[in-house]
């Protein structure tokens, strides 16, 4: 496994990813050689099925969305590696004196809101609100307190009136949050 | 309502004026001294000591409270008892006066010739007497502080304690001569009873997340960082002692010992000093965490040197060094252990005590107590233990016990800690005031010097280290108060005592040394600490409340950044916290709760909407019965910070008042919330403030007016008048009946489709 495939990086493509996502390039090595793990057919690019393949990842409650928002740029249900490292550059740790080009607070907000929209209408509706809560809570709550928890969260931040909540309504409800702590991972730094 | 607060008012003004509660102070002083044993037992204390004791001066607690298992009828023979090295005893039956002379079964009283109607037999109660009076001195103490706002702004709780004590040791002293300082503060007494109170309440409110969220840090300031002071400050005094400036001659190991006690930071006086400071939760979890789990470390450390010093100097190895590491990662890992185990079996038990619900608190104290003896027992570290058996059983125990056994243990467990603190703190002082001190000037100021600069410097390399490595770096403010905050106390005074003199020639030397410190640390460091702290504008504590929003997309993004740590194929990560979930899930909420729960994935969201639901529903309340502008404010704020859902009372009345429309869907009336973030003497059941009682006191009136109107319209009688008053108000409220305290939200929660939840976080 690993590093048994066929392709493997040439130093420019190295070169050029580095300068796209602001990895190192050990990093990409490492990824790469997870990347291609991942991979079952080799064929150089992950399909939802592979990334939902992982145990771990099945059984996490949100693990559709977050294959839903890696995907969300992907044409043709497919993502390779650039696109997949350009993905994870988003969650890097926040270093302190350095511009964040790829993981700054918005970009990582804007991906945690893909999460919730399905639909890619920039909104989060009250029905994908719903199916999101419903993943997260469980299925012993009653439709009808989920939906009630619902109508709660976007009457709270839900500022023109539109039954929805937008980027900015989100960003704005996680003002107090500590969004760079909760979606940095420090394997990526 | 004015005519029953102007009853009440009258002892509360008696009480609120410093000036009366210092009389009842001054009286319960009095009262102590004239228990002054004229007829009392030899201080027959089986441990050797140096200095002389005066037999018949033991009003200490500790000395009463080790006697009680005996008779306290002396007789004799006791005289012949008494250990060689202490003042031989004068014949008990000496005494001339009749009235307090103790009763002597072998006696003849030839004088006595009739009945005695009345008699004084104050032997028969002295310990619990004495034990009492001190519980009460402390409870007075802390009245009369809060009494005085000035003072209690501007220096913190644990000084005013100290200095009390202080007085209190000059005025016995005063009365009863000198007497050794372990006399009041028992070093036994103090580890086996005064110090797990406290412990226990910290582990248990200990918020789970951010503990083992910084798990690593703690860890690392806690081994790393006191077995680093340890050493550095034994070498600086060493050397410093070398060139022979102290006048005493200390030994290497001697230094060592002194300097594994002193350089541990004390659980108990970071709580009281940072408990009023309010800084940011991460700085707050580090110290405390940092307190409790460097006990392992000195607990190991002070015990491998005491070996050594029993064992001689020749007999060290180089082989038991590493011994020595062994020792103390078994002190640690074995008293995590045993204290895991305890909580799980506490759990466990609690599972099956729904039919006696007024037993319930009684398991919650007694079997954390037993893990710590437990512990103790092995020499492990019991800090430890108690500490992760509290952790371990909160999620457990509040979802299996009602809740007012909920309510009973957080104020319970509140109460003894606090005057186990206070009483600590009281003693301290106490136990200063003696003839026997050893003050060296030069290596007191040595001491100092050394323990404030190894802890800077420590903290500082090994806060710097951790950043490296954190998500969620520590500000430097936040370093320089993890550095002064490094507060020793009553820990070491009772390690320092129990140093043996016959090994340890500078015992006493030692004993001083750290009184002066702990003295410096908790006067100086803790007064100035709440200046500094606003000075250097360190990041205050957050009291935030969380918006539904919040709760709902941290809780996502905590999922995504599991998903994406699985994606990335992270070997060691957050999936720890995912995977124990799981486990807790599957597993163990089966086995450790009751079945009739139904387990909701993440009972926080709930919570969250319950907890908002009811500021919806007294925004309404107060809306419809117009209370005004202000009032309305205080209304909906402070519902949301005093949690009253604590209590069995529904959020709503249930008698026939008017239903406020719309009536939001209820949540289901799931166990208690918590609180975000520690508080020690905040508990959460802050009643509701004035405007809302007397609007619901008025309704009451209205209504029962309404009431008799009627009645009275109708020519009823009075008998049938009162049925109908106090049947509508029993409805409303719990039952009065003393046995069956819970039943009636049980059968609620089981009513409403057995939603009722249950925490599976840790």
């Amino acid at each position: 496994m690993g590093n048994s495939n066929s392709v493997t990086l040439q130093p420019e493509e190295v070169e050029r990813m580095q300068n796209e996502t602001g990895f190192s390039a050990s990093q990409i090595e490492r990824l790469y050689s997870r990347f291609t793990t991942l991979d079952k057919f080799g064929n150089g690019a992950l399909s939802r099925e592979d990334l939902l393949r992982i145990p771990e990842l099945a059984i996490n409650p949100l693990g559709d969305r977050i294959v839903h928002a890696f995907f969300r740029d992907a044409e043709d249900e497919s993502i390779n590696f650039l696109q997949f490292l350009k993905t994870l550059a988003i969650f890097r740790p926040i270093r302190k004196g350095r511009e964040p080009r790829y993981n700054s607070r918005e970009q990582k907000l804007q991906f945690a809101f893909r999460m919730y929209d399905l639909d890619g209408d920039e909104l989060i509706s009250r029905d994908e609100l719903l199916c999101v809560l419903h993943m997260m809570v469980g299925a012993n709550i009653s439709d009808e307190q989920l939906a009630s928890i619902a109508d709660r969260t976007i009457r709270e931040v839900d500022q023109d009136n539109d039954d929805a909540i937008s980027l900015a309504e989100f960003s704005e409800a996680l003002k107090r949050t500590e969004v760079e702590g909760k979606m940095s991972i420090r394997y990526l730094n | 309502m004015t005519a029953p607060d102007r009853r009440s008012d009258v002892p509360a003004r008696l009480l609120g004026r410093p000036r009366s509660v210092v009389l009842l102070f001054v009286v319960v002083l009095l009262l102590i001294a004239w228990c002054r044993p004229l007829g009392a037992a030899p201080a027959s204390r089986s441990d050797v000591s140096n200095s002389s004791t005066r037999p018949a001066t033991t009003v200490a607690v500790t000395s009463a409270a080790s006697e009680t298992g005996r008779s306290h009828r002396p007789t004799p023979s006791h005289a012949g008892r008494a250990s060689p090295t202490s003042v031989s005893v004068p014949n008990v039956t000496e005494y001339s006066d009749p009235l307090f002379r103790p009763y002597d079964p072998n006696r003849l009283y030839p004088h006595v010739r009739y009945f005695e109607v009345g008699k004084v037999d104050f032997e028969h109660v002295r310990a619990p007497f004495v034990i009492g009076c001190w519980i009460l001195i402390a409870g007075l103490a802390k009245m009369a502080f809060h009494s005085v706002p000035q003072l209690s702004r501007m220096v913190p709780e644990s000084c005013l304690l100290i200095g009390l004590g202080i007085g209190v040791g000059a005025f016995l002293y005063a009365c009863l001569g000198d007497i050794e300082a372990s006399h009041h503060l028992d070093p036994d007494t103090f580890f086996l009873y005064m110090l797990p109170p406290i412990i226990l309440d910290a582990g248990y409110f200990m918020p789970n997340r951010l503990f083992f969220d910084n798990l690593g840090t703690i860890l690392l300031l806690a081994v790393v960082g006191t077995v680093f002071n340890t050493f550095a400050i034994a070498g600086g005094l060493y050397v410093v002692g070398l060139s022979g400036v102290y006048g005493v001659e200390t030994s290497l190991l001697d230094i060592f010992i002194f300097s594994a006690l002193i350089s541990a930071v004390d659980p108990v006086a970071v709580l009281a000093v940072f408990e009023e400071i309010q800084v940011n939760e991460v700085l707050y979890i580090l110290v405390f965490g940092e307190s409790l789990l460097n006990d392992a470390v000195t607990v190991g450390l002070y015990h491998m040197f005491e070996e050594y010093m029993i064992l001689g100097h020749s007999a060290f190895r180089m082989t038991d060094i590493g011994k020595g590491f062994v020792k103390f990662a078994s002190a640690a890992v074995g008293g995590t252990f045993i204290g895991v185990i305890w909580g799980f079996i506490t759990a466990f038990l609690t599972r099956f005590t729904h039919k006696v619900h007024v037993m319930e608190p009684i398991f919650v104290f007694t079997m954390p107590f037993l893990a710590y003896l437990n512990a103790e027992m092995f020499h492990l570290s019991g800090i430890l233990s108690i500490t992760f058996c509290g952790l371990t059983m909160k999620n457990y125990v509040i979802t299996n016990v009602s809740a007012k056994s909920h309510t009973t243990i957080k104020y319970m467990m509140k109460m003894l800690a606090s005057c186990s603190e206070t009483a600590i703190f009281m003693l301290l002082g106490v136990a200063t005031v003696h003839n026997h001190h050893d003050f060296n000037l030069v290596f007191v100021l040595a001491t100092i010097i050394f323990c404030v600069l190894v802890r800077s410097i420590g903290v500082v390399i090994l806060a710097s280290l951790a950043n490296r490595l954190r998500l969620r770096p520590i500000a430097v403010v936040d370093i320089f108060v993890l550095a002064y905050g490094g507060l020793r106390g009553a820990v070491a005074f009772a390690l320092v005592m129990l140093i043996d003199p016959h090994y340890v020639k500078e015992q006493q030397m030692f004993l001083t040394t750290t009184i002066s410190v702990v003295y410096f640390t908790v006067f100086f460091q803790g007064m100035s600490i709440k200046p500094l702290v606003q000075r250097l504008g360190v990041e205050r504590a957050n009291k935030r409340k969380l918006t539904m929003n919040e709760r709902i997309h941290e809780r996502a993004l905590d999922y995504l950044k599991a998903g994406v740590e699985t994606i990335v194929g992270h070997p060691f990560s957050y999936n720890v916290r995912q995977r124990f979930k799981q486990i807790n899930h599957r597993y163990l909420l089966p086995c450790l709760t009751r079945s009739n729960h139904t387990r909701a994935r993440d009972p926080k969201i709930m919570e969250t909407f319950s907890k908002l639901v009811m500021v919806d529903a007294m925004q309404n309340f107060n809306d419809i019965t117009n209370i005004g502008g202000p009032g309305g404010q205080n209304l909906c704020s402070s519902s949301t910070t005093g949690s009253r859902s604590d209590s069995d009372d529904s959020p709503m009345p249930k008698d026939g008042r008017p239903v406020i429309s719309p009536p939001p869907p209820t949540p289901p009336p799931g166990p208690p919330p918590r609180r975000f973030s520690y508080r020690r003497h905040v508990t959460g059941d802050e009643p509701l403030p004035n405007p809302v009682l007397t609007a619901l006191d008025q309704l009451h009136m209205t209504q029962d007016m309404d009431a008799r109107r009627l009645l009275q319209a109708n020519g009823r009688g009075s008998g049938r008048r009162h049925s109908l008053v106090l049947g509508r108000r029993r409805i409303g409220s719990e039952p009065s009946r003393d046995r069956q305290l819970t039943e009636a939200p049980e059968a609620d929660r089981r009513g409403s489709g057995g939603h009722g939840l249950q925490y599976t976080r840790l």
